[in-house]
């Protein structure tokens, strides 16, 4: 859990093992519980498309930050375009069902990005705030395993978790960390 | 180990938990809400001890997989496979305690495994991409299968470390390590 900084002293929090701004807090805590209010699996649904949203406009916001070296430009871009794939997919059933898919992030989701965002400087505070991030939507789609009744939803948002997880060993890789460093991915710290 | 240990305390409970309860469960309960009858529970609970021992067989391979590999390979390469190997062991274990939990024997490794002659370290990797590829289409394949929640969240979390493991070991074959949005096994 990340607590508000009393001071700039406590700016730096760690969050799952990676250091962050306390000013990603409020986004972090959104994608951590974005299938929280879930009571079945539209909206379970509905969560997985607000989290795929947050990660689609993170990712093009870190590739187009300017402090990324090319390396990490084509790092974000590429798992950017991956989490467009997971969006494009979990809105399909979630039509299905008849729920209505948010065209946009929702507002808050936004503002508390570009707060998140001003306050990260440097390639590896924004390929771990990214890391961070990544974390927080595996702890919500490994909920979201516990709570889906559908078969074909356990798969997709299973095989989803598995990508989310590479993006956090290769992010964690590019920060000099192990990567793969816990035999259990739960998005716990 | 913390945390495994607290997967399993939690996977026990809530497993043996529906066990006891199956006892005295009935068909609808004072909702309206139609609920599973203790017959109905205990097929459920034997059907999870076969997917956790198909999963346990899959892992205990993977030890072995590993265990060679890290014959073939030096430097940083060996480091990686007997961390590999490390980890499909802890996944072993965990498998074979919840079945121990739901009162049921886990399978046992074989004594040897089919592995061809590795001598290429290229070849090594290779082979361990897809030892883990497979291992990553079973956890897909069992997941909606199993009928505890709780395991269910378990296989996806070791799902995610088998595909993580693949990203490594693509990238230490100079492949892209994470090629596909959906990761569902050999393609």
């Amino acid at each position: 859990v990340i607590a508000a900084p009393a001071t700039r002293r406590d700016a730096l929090r760690r969050a799952g093992g990676i250091a962050v701004v306390a000013s990603a807090a409020p986004l972090l805590t959104a994608v951590r519980d974005a299938f929280a209010a879930g009571g079945g699996d539209e909206d379970i649904l509905l969560g997985a498309v607000r989290l795929e949203q947050s990660l689609v406009v993170t990712y093009r916001t870190l590739a187009a930050s300017g402090d990324l070296d090319a390396r990490a430009v084509a790092l974000a871009r590429h798992f950017g375009d991956q989490e467009q794939q997971h969006l494009d997919v979990v809105s399909k059933p979630l039509q299905t069902l008849g729920g209505v898919v948010p065209s946009e992030p929702m507002p808050d989701l936004v503002k508390a990005g570009r707060e998140a965002l001003a306050g990260v400087h440097g390639q590896d505070a924004l390929l771990a705030f990214a890391g961070a991030l990544e974390q927080y939507a595996i702890a919500a789609y490994y909920e979201a395993q516990q709570a889906l009744r559908r078969d074909e939803f356990l798969q997709t948002t299973a095989a989803i978790m598995a990508n989310e997880g590479q993006h956090l060993a290769l992010l964690r890789q590019a920060l000099g960390r192990p990567p793969v460093p816990k035999a259990f991915e739960t998005g716990q710290g | 180990v913390v945390e495994r240990r607290a997967f399993l305390a939690a996977a026990g409970t809530a497993l043996a938990g529906g066990v006891l309860t199956a006892c005295g469960s009935s068909d609808d309960d004072s909702s309206g809400i139609a609920t599973e009858t203790g017959a109905e529970q205990s097929t459920a609970a034997s059907a999870d001890v076969a997917i956790l021992n198909q999963a346990l067989a899959v892992e205990q391979r993977a030890v072995a997989v590993y265990h060679a590999a890290a014959q073939h390979l030096g430097g940083a390469r060996r480091v990686t496979a007997q961390h590999f190997e490390g980890q499909e062991r802890e996944h072993a274990d965990a498998l074979a305690q919840a079945v121990m939990a739901l009162g049921a024997t886990p399978a046992t490794a074989r004594d040897r495994y089919a592995i061809p002659s590795l001598g290429d370290p290229d070849a090594v990797l290779r082979f361990a991409m897809g030892i883990e590829q497979i291992a990553i289409a079973q956890y897909l394949d069992l997941i909606p299968k199993l009928s505890s929640q709780n395991l269910r969240g378990t296989f996806a979390s070791i799902l995610a470390i088998e595909a993580e493991h693949l990203a490594v070991l693509r990238q230490e074959a100079g492949e892209e390590p994470a090629p596909d949005a959906f990761v569902r096994g050999p393609t």
